[in-house]
């Protein structure tokens, strides 16, 4: 049975909804990430788990117990904010211990915590301290450790990294997967950063305006994008999405973008069944390379001659921009590869690795 | 050429502020002036006074006025001077005030931070209390008092500066908590604690500057209030600003203008007190409220 489960939880505030039905269950130890555009309901959803919100209809349990009506401090869960909502007035070793000073914990035990905490995170030097006088960083690790100090149930993060610059960012994430990894406590952490979702989840949750569009493993969600929406919103550069219509004739399946006609290879039932109908074609930029680093297991590569009309380096790779029909798209290549605006090359597609999605549902055609 | 132009500069902003300290100056003695007055003639003795010039300093010194307007002029019917009401106006004064600043950061608290339907209206209508003018509850205010039966008492008074400072008292503290960070709030909420801790343990330890612009403000608005203690207040009772009219004003035998001067200041001491000790943190509570509200 799940650890922590969301059942069919609708949230109004006044007239407007803005959570209409989730569905969402996580294994003990699960990471779970809540990702999804500003404003889609994350933070909502998170603070329902909490019980800083009370929710308009459905079911919250956690560790089999159902809390819609239990107080946020009953729920066994701890949170980290995103302004990491530290207590001005109290220093970090008293910003730490007031959770377990509140629950009457004597005062030689909460020093013992503290004490434990301050040595995972490394904050022993600034235990003395008021918030005001840290930075941004240790603020964030002072924070930490005010919910790991409870040992509880299930942490709660709500965008806890993106007041960070991007160095710390980076760095911060590590460290949360190897407390993770360490403490094997399940998780709910909410971003709208891809990233961090990728790498920290074993299980994403996508959420737009309060519905979920896909829950599953990272690589789930990234190679099987449900809609167009998750497509565009996972991957970065972007998933190239371009409108194309379905060919189909003497037997072969073939996918026609402007021009360009490319064949699909083993097309499946559904997708067989749009056929002389719009659909909206879909590929990855790592999957539209140059020859030489064209994926050597991929069953299918198409090559295409294309003309490259911006290059950019990034350093380990070059993205180059190209065009097929109307639409821009954008390919990975080595960045050893010589290529200039203007020249044409040819690129590889890894034809089984595109997407097809239908333009009027916005569905994936499996 | 720009040398020149330099030195027109230098000079016009050296003469431009010559002008601004001579305006400040300027002002500086007309407020200083009253206060002038009332030093020098309290420490002269009333011949003086009757012949000489009101600016002068006095030719002999003395303390009598002084001795005689604390604990020796006639007040109404007893010569018991101002003390007996100076102690009655702080045995009144502290109470409200801290009773009013008090409420005001529970209202705001509440106002901002456990918001209930309806907190817009609830609000609305303590801030039309702050318009409503003073002669409009009068009579209304005497009934509930007698109907209390404190009507005449130091608790009766306190009653009334309370209620009538609500609205004041909470418009401050509900703006300042309103740029208060919630996910403080929340934290805390999770961390375990109830209305009254995250009231008395994260909101209160903050609140310095708003505190002090509230208690500033209720304290010189108290003590100075004539009107309420006019109309509520019995003879033992009755506020310092009341005993300084019954003073001044008494018909009997020759005006005694040092006796009053020196009465006048005593009256006046106990703000100037809070203002001189405060006034740093009124200026910065208010700014804070001004930038953040
Ligand atoms: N207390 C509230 N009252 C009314 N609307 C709210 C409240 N809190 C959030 N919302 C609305 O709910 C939506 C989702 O907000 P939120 O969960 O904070 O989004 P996210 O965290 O994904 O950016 C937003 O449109 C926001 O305006
Ligand atoms: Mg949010």
């Amino acid at each position: 049975m799940a650890f922590l489960e969301i059942r069919d939880l609708h949230k109004s505030f006044g007239e407007v909804d803005v959570l209409k039905g989730i569905d969402i269950a996580i294994e003990e130890g699960g990471f779970l990430v809540l990702v999804g555009p500003s404003g889609c309901g994350k933070s909502t959803l998170l603070n329902s788990i909490a019980g800083l919100e009370t929710v308009t209809s459905g079911e919250i349990r956690i560790a089999g117990r159902a809390v819609n009506d239990l107080h946020p401090s009953q729920r066994d869960i701890a949170m980290v904010f995103q302004s990491y909502a530290l207590y001005p007035n109290m220093n970090v070793a008293e910003n730490i211990a007031f959770g377990l000073e509140m629950r009457g914990v004597a005062k030689a035990e909460r020093e013992a915590a503290v004490a434990r905490v301050a040595e995972m995170l490394q904050i022993g030097p600034l235990l003395k301290r008021r918030p005001g006088q840290l930075s941004g960083g240790q603020r964030q690790r002072v924070a930490m450790g005010r919910a790991l100090v409870r040992d509880p149930q299930v942490f709660l993060f709500d965008e806890p990294l993106s007041n960070l610059d991007a160095k710390l960012r980076v760095d911060m994430r590590t460290e949360i997967k190897k407390l993770h990894q360490t403490l094997a406590t399940t998780i709910v952490y909410v971003t709208h950063d891809q990233i961090e979702a990728m790498t920290l989840a074993t299980q994403i949750a996508v959420l737009k305006d309060g519905i979920l569009q896909q829950v599953g493993t990272p690589d789930q969600v990234y190679s099987n994008p449900a809609n167009i929406f998750v497509a565009d919103f996972m991957g970065s550069p972007t998933m190239n999405l371009m409108p194309a219509s379905l060919q189909q004739a003497n037997g072969t399946t073939s996918v026609q973008i402007g021009a360009v006609s490319l064949p699909v290879s083993e097309p499946s039932e559904a997708l067989r069944s749009h056929a002389g109908r719009d659909i909206v074609f879909g590929v990855r930029p790592e999957d539209v390379t140059d020859l030489s680093s064209a994926d050597r297991s991929a069953r299918f590569v198409e090559t295409l001659e294309c003309g490259i009309d911006v290059v950019e380096p990034t350093g380990a790779d070059k993205f180059v921009v190209t065009r097929l029909g109307e639409k821009e798209v954008t390919a990975r290549v080595r960045s050893s590869e010589r290529i200039a605006p203007g020249d044409r090359v040819p690129l590889a597609f890894n034809m089984d690795k595109v997407h097809f999605f239908d333009p009027r549902t916005e569905m994936r055609i499996n | 050429m720009s040398g020149g132009g330099n030195d027109v500069a230098l000079r016009s902003g050296a003469v431009a502020r010559a002008v601004i300290y001579a305006v400040l100056i300027v002002f500086a003695v007309y407020y200083l002036l009253p206060l002038f007055v009332m030093l020098v003639n309290s420490v002269k003795p009333l011949e003086e006074i009757r012949s000489g010039n009101m600016l002068a300093l006095p030719e002999v010194f003395t303390f009598a006025p002084w001795v005689q307007a604390w604990s020796k002029a006639q007040i109404g019917v007893e010569p018991t001077g101002l003390s007996p009401y100076f102690v009655n106006s702080l045995v009144m004064v502290i109470p409200a005030v801290a009773l009013s600043t008090f409420l005001g950061a529970l209202n705001g608290y509440v106002l901002t931070k456990w918001q209930f339907r309806g907190h817009r209206i609830v609000f609305g209508l303590m801030l039309f209390s702050c318009f409503i003018p003073f002669q409009i509850v009068l009579i209304p205010m005497a009934r509930i008092l007698g109907m209390l039966g404190i009507a005449g008492t130091t608790w009766g008074l306190v009653l009334v500066h309370v209620v009538y400072g609500l609205g004041f008292t909470t418009l401050f503290f509900r703006n300042y908590y309103d740029a208060f960070p919630s996910e403080l709030i929340r934290a805390a909420t999770i961390d375990g604690a109830g209305f009254f801790r995250i009231f008395r343990r994260i909101l209160l330890p903050s609140s310095g500057p708003i505190i002090v612009v509230t208690v500033i403000w209720q304290f010189t608005n108290v003590w100075n209030d004539f009107l309420f203690g006019a109309s509520f207040a019995d003879f033992d009772s009755q506020p310092m600003t009341v005993a300084l009219n019954n003073l001044v004003s008494s018909s009997t035998g020759v005006k005694e203008y040092n006796v009053h001067f020196a009465g006048a200041i005593l009256a006046a001491l106990p703000t100037l007190v809070v203002y001189v000790v405060s006034g740093r943190y009124f200026v910065r509570g208010l700014m804070a409220g001004a930038v953040k509200g």
